[in-house]
């Protein structure tokens, strides 16, 4: 049968709209039917457990897979993927990883500069940190000026100070260039600080389990924010979300 | 930092010298022994040796002999190459391509050196032409294999991203391909540049008309012992050198490549 992955010219304002997504990896049923939308320069998140297909829905979007059912539809064009590992090509420099993508050296100077690398510049993969690769990824899915930016785990690994200044790099960067984004983890705070809606995906075959608004104000999401804190205790006492396999909530919106 | 460093160069310092010991422990272990024998001509003492080898550099034979030897090695090293580098790739490709050419490669793997001489010598005769098919015959199977294993462990997670960037295929040919082969290609060329001078002098030795090899034989023919062993000290103090330039080489420009566990 095949799923569909094309790029309309409206989505009824929406950057992205997967409908009914299914895929299989030969008998093993990873994606059942999953819907997301994603509205122009809104942030979406989707949790689930590891091994839930997560990845594979980004994956999808990106045209790396086909799905066996269901549609992808954009809106956009230039997508950017900041992968889970680093992926950067370890004989060039951070500069040449960049170009490798874009020739446009002067692109390559901003987006080094905007994430605070361009001294790094002529450094090869090897002489970087986890977080500051993880900052080149991040500058290469720039690079493109893209306006759906997918995100694949990209603070697995990473401690918790690195995780948080890779995060308001990431937040600064689609607020002030109005960036649509989607991202997909395991971690609930990490969800909870970057969304404005996180979808709650079950275990595999994946399906949408819930869908959450969340409504925190820029300035509470923040790893150590009290704020932050108290709506995770909230969402974690609906008991719906850990472990994947409980009851629905009543938080679940249409 | 400071002391790091300090520490590293003392290090080296103490590596350098335990080298130097090494080859004092070989000369007197070597001059014991030809004590011991008592038979110059089966083991003569490390100063004939050395008299005969400082002879050679004296008159200039020795450079001329070198570079006799050198030029048949690199030919044969660059013909192993030529043919060694695309048809590893081919195989490192392609599974079916690398099914085909098992076989070929098996037999060119297994075949013993003297039966290329037998057919290079009949083609060819004695001459220069026999000894650089020889190295290159015995060269193209570790370029090859090498390039192969090189193709074969392209990180194909690279190869994605690439895709998710609409980078050209021909970049992608050029900048992740051909990169990840580098380590394995310089690798490949370790091995050989150590391999190429054993095996040119044994070509030389049988089938030659000039070289280190060739002279080795005449000494060898008139019982002049000290001289074959000085020939012999020729040939691996230029093969060491020739090794010993690659690895300056490598440690300057290779820093980039060094990421590979096969150059480590």
């Amino acid at each position: 049968m095949g799923g569909v992955r094309k790029k309309v010219a409206d989505i009824a304002g929406n950057a992205l709209k997967i409908e009914k997504l299914s895929k299989s990896y030969g008998t093993l049923k990873v994606l059942d039917e999953i819907d997301v939308e994603v509205k122009k320069g809104e942030r979406v998140a989707l949790l689930g457990p590891s091994g839930c297909g997560k990845t594979t829905i980004l994956k999808i979007v990106a045209g790396l897979t086909r799905p066996d059912g269901g549609n992808i539809l954009l809106e956009v064009s230039k997508i950017g993927f900041v992968f889970q590992e680093d992926r950067l090509i370890p004989w060039k420099t951070v500069c040449g990883n960049l170009e490798f993508v874009s020739s446009d050296t002067h692109k390559v100077e901003k987006v080094l500069k905007l994430v605070r690398l361009w001294d790094y510049r002529n450094f090869y993969p090897l002489q970087l940190s986890g977080g500051m690769k993880q900052r080149v990824n991040l500058a290469r899915a720039l690079l493109v000026e893209p306006d759906l930016l997918l995100l694949d785990e990209p603070f697995k690994g990473l401690d918790l100070e690195i995780k948080a200044e890779l995060m308001n790099e990431i937040l600064r960067m689609c607020r002030s260039m109005s960036i649509t984004a989607l991202l997909v983890t395991h971690d609930l705070r990490e969800a909870l600080i970057f969304a404005d809606r996180i979808y709650v995906l079950s275990p595999a075959p994946a399906r949408v389990k819930n869908v959450l608004e969340i409504d925190l104000p820029s300035e509470h999401r923040d790893f150590c924010d009290t704020k932050l804190l108290d709506k995770e205790k909230e969402v974690l006492s609906q008991g719906f979300w850990l472990p994947f396999g409980l009851p629905e909530s009543p938080l679940r919106s249409k | 930092m400071k002391d790091s460093s300090f520490s590293e160069g003392s290090q080296s310092r103490r590596w350098n010298w335990l080298f130097l010991a090494g080859i004092g422990l070989i000369f007197l272990a070597w001059w014991i022994a030809s004590l011991l024998v008592h038979v110059p001509l089966v083991l003569p003492s490390p100063w004939y040796v050395i008299l005969a080898f400082l002879d050679m550099l004296k008159d200039g034979s020795a450079f001329a002999l070198l570079w006799s030897t050198f030029s048949k090695a690199v030919v044969g090293l660059g013909i192993a190459f030529a043919f060694g580098v695309p048809l590893g790739m081919v195989a490192g490709i392609s599974k079916t391509a690398d099914e085909l050419l098992k076989p070929f490669m098996m037999v060119v793997r297994s075949m013993p050196v003297v039966s290329w001489l037998a057919s290079a010598i009949l083609l060819w005769g004695m001459g220069w032409m026999t000894p650089t098919f020889i190295v290159a015959v015995s060269l193209f199977p570790v370029v090859s294999f090498n390039v192969a294993e090189g193709v074969r462990s392209v990180d194909l997670l690279l190869v994605e991203m690439a895709k998710v960037y609409r980078v050209p295929k021909k970049r992608i040919i050029v900048d992740i391909y051909l990169g990840s082969l580098v380590p394995f290609v310089l690798s490949a060329f370790k091995v050989s540049i150590g391999t190429m001078w054993k095996v040119a002098i044994v070509a030389e030795y049988l089938a030659g008309n000039k070289g280190i090899g060739v002279e080795l034989s005449w000494a060898k023919f008139y019982l002049n012992t000290p001289k074959v062993f000085a020939y012999t000290m020729l040939a691996v103090l230029a093969g060491l050198s020739l090794e010993k330039v690659f690895d300056f080489l490598w440690e300057v420009y290779g820093k980039r490549w060094r990421i590979s566990p096969e150059m480590h």
